[in-house]
């Protein structure tokens, strides 16, 4: 009976959605599939068009049992959308072979791109040792802002990018991940010269260097964060002309500390450093010099993030390094980012001897908590993944 | 020195007080203290006086930034019911806070996301004003995308 009731409850209540404006449902499917989207035509008359006028466009070809399908798809809701509405967003993600994709996601950047596109993110879900080469048309748009392009799974880059510079005026964030950044044909690279409004940029395990391709420029006059994590190969020089440079956060295998020429510009805004290590040859001491290369590029930084690793280098290369003051001059803050085992006292007061008001920082809880399982479980599969990694790309981490 | 009060008044007439500094975290309110210095009071004729508390209550959180993601999803996530959610959305959108507007948004999105069109048009009380030949007619037009 109270279920009964409680229907009868229900449909006297007003249809509060189709009174809301278009803007509020636009929001709401933006987090849907389109497919979803367009199956909203049925619900009501009023909802026959909302869906065309969208700006927000969320393809996945998960939702369609072939990739002919997927195209088929694609082709009709574009047709069918709302010329006149500009997109705003435009989020792909596609599964399977590069030769079955190629042209749909052609057709769909295109659209985006002629409707003014002001992000777009293209992820692919790889399943084969196989290589899609994106043209160079696909790296020019006036509008776009924020632009993410991934390969998911397993090893390496399987995303070829064109070499030349991206034309990208007005892009502020751009994330790549798991992309082949290097060309043998030159010996030096320098892809975001034309990105006059980066300010974000993230390299994750992306190629940067290889057969003959020695320096990669990272040259953007407004770049404000940037990151590089895992690296699967770093080039010898690594040259970044950035003056407006606040952040930086770099995790790489420590034989890239070894080598690597970081070659830094004029970091006169430099606020945030953040430095991680995988180390995987037990030779502490080989590290010192690169390290404190870095250090003396990196020297006026305000707050310093280090991991145990970089903790562990330092403490076993203390006496190297000590045979000169310590670059840093200008820290406010020293922070340890691992909890245990605690930074040893001579390393701190290394770091922080030209530094005499900065304070030292472990990232303790307020209240000791218990990790929960799921934590635990997440930690249990990144080292799963990380060993993974060293057993299968043991080449490149010697040659680089 | 004493901290500014503004106060907000919801559709059916109720009056809410808040600290402006809190209040400025929506546009619309920043940009009508820029303007007059919005010493009277604000109407707001499209939000209800139960929302208008909710909204309230979210303006007035005292979050450290790292965790507000966290704080603004499970705000949302403990009034998850669809009516309430959809209010806030339209709040949301009036006083132009995004982040409220995207959880709230999100999270309705979150719960009909498995739902057939009929669950769908239950769960937002839509009436289907189609006649099963003209339901038949528009899946077939569209039947790309069923």
């Amino acid at each position: 009976m109270d279920v009964v009731h409680d229907r009868a409850r229900i449909m006297v209540e007003e249809d509060r959605i189709s009174n809301l404006p278009n803007e509020i449902i636009h929001h709401i499917l933006s987090f849907l599939d389109m497919k979803y989207a367009v199956q909203t035509s049925a619900l009501s008359k009023k909802w026959k068009h909302i869906w065309t006028s969208m700006k927000h466009l969320n393809l996945n070809s998960l939702t369609s049992r072939t990739s002919p399908l997927f195209a088929k798809f694609v082709n009709d809701a574009l047709s069918h959308r709302n010329h006149r509405k500009e997109v705003s967003a435009v989020e792909l993600s596609f599964r399977g072979a590069a030769t079955q994709f190629a042209a749909v996601v052609t057709r769909i950047v295109n659209y985006a791109y002629s409707h003014n596109v002001r992000q777009l993110t293209l992820v692919w879900f790889r399943l084969n040792y196989e290589v899609l080469q994106f043209p160079q048309w696909l790296f020019s748009s006036h509008t776009l802002k924020h632009l993410t392009l991934a390969t998911h799974y397993t090893s390496g880059y399987g995303i070829i990018v064109p070499q030349s510079a991206w034309n990208f005026p007005a892009l502020e964030t751009l994330n790549l991940s798991d992309l082949t950044l290097s060309d043998p044909r030159y010996k030096s690279l320098n892809l975001f010269s034309k990105c006059v409004n980066l300010k974000d940029l993230i390299l994750h395990r992306c190629s940067m260097s290889g057969s003959g391709m020695d320096i990669f420029n990272v040259c953007a006059p407004q770049l404000s964060n940037l990151t590089i994590t895992n690296p699967l190969r770093f080039p010898k020089v690594f040259n970044v002309v950035a003056p407006q440079l606040q952040n930086l956060t770099v995790s790489v295998l420590d034989t890239f500390y070894r080598v690597m020429q970081l070659s830094i510009e004029k970091l006169n805004s430099l606020e945030k450093v953040n430095l991680s290590m995988q180390l995987v040859f037990s030779e502490e001491g080989r590290y010192a010099p690169g390290l404190q290369d870095l250090f003396q590029k990196l020297c006026g930084a305000k707050f310093l993030i280090l991991d145990n690793n970089i903790i562990k280098v330092l403490s076993a290369c203390l006496d190297q390094l000590s045979y000169q003051p310590c670059p840093f001059n200008n820290l406010k803050c020293l922070k340890q980012k691992d909890r245990i085992p605690i930074m040893p006292i001579k390393v701190r007061n290394y770091l922080l001897q030209n530094s005499p008001t900065a304070t030292f920082v472990m990232d303790l809880p307020q209240v000791p908590r218990k990790r929960s399982r799921e934590e635990v479980d997440k930690g249990t599969m990144a080292k799963k993944v990380s060993k993974f990694l060293y057993a299968f790309y043991p080449f490149e981490y010697i040659y680089v | 020195m004493s901290k500014k009060t503004l106060t907000l008044m919801s559709k059916d007439k109720q009056l809410f007080n808040i600290e402006e500094h809190l209040a400025v975290q929506s546009v619309t309110i920043r940009n009508m203290v820029k303007e007059d210095g919005a010493s009277s009071v604000i109407p707001l004729p499209r939000v209800d006086s139960e929302t208008l508390a909710l909204v309230i209550e979210y303006l007035n959180r005292q979050q450290a930034p790292e965790e507000d993601e966290d704080y603004v999803k499970k705000f949302v996530d403990e009034r998850g019911e669809i009516p309430t959610l959809l209010e806030l959305a339209q709040a949301a959108l009036d006083l132009d806070i995004k982040k409220l507007m995207d959880a709230a948004c999100m999270k309705v999105a979150d719960l009909i996301k498995d739902f057939t069109l009929e669950e769908v048009r239950e769960a937002l009380r839509i009436e289907n004003d189609r006649t099963p030949e003209e339901e038949k007619a528009i899946r077939d037009e569209f039947q790309w995308a069923f």
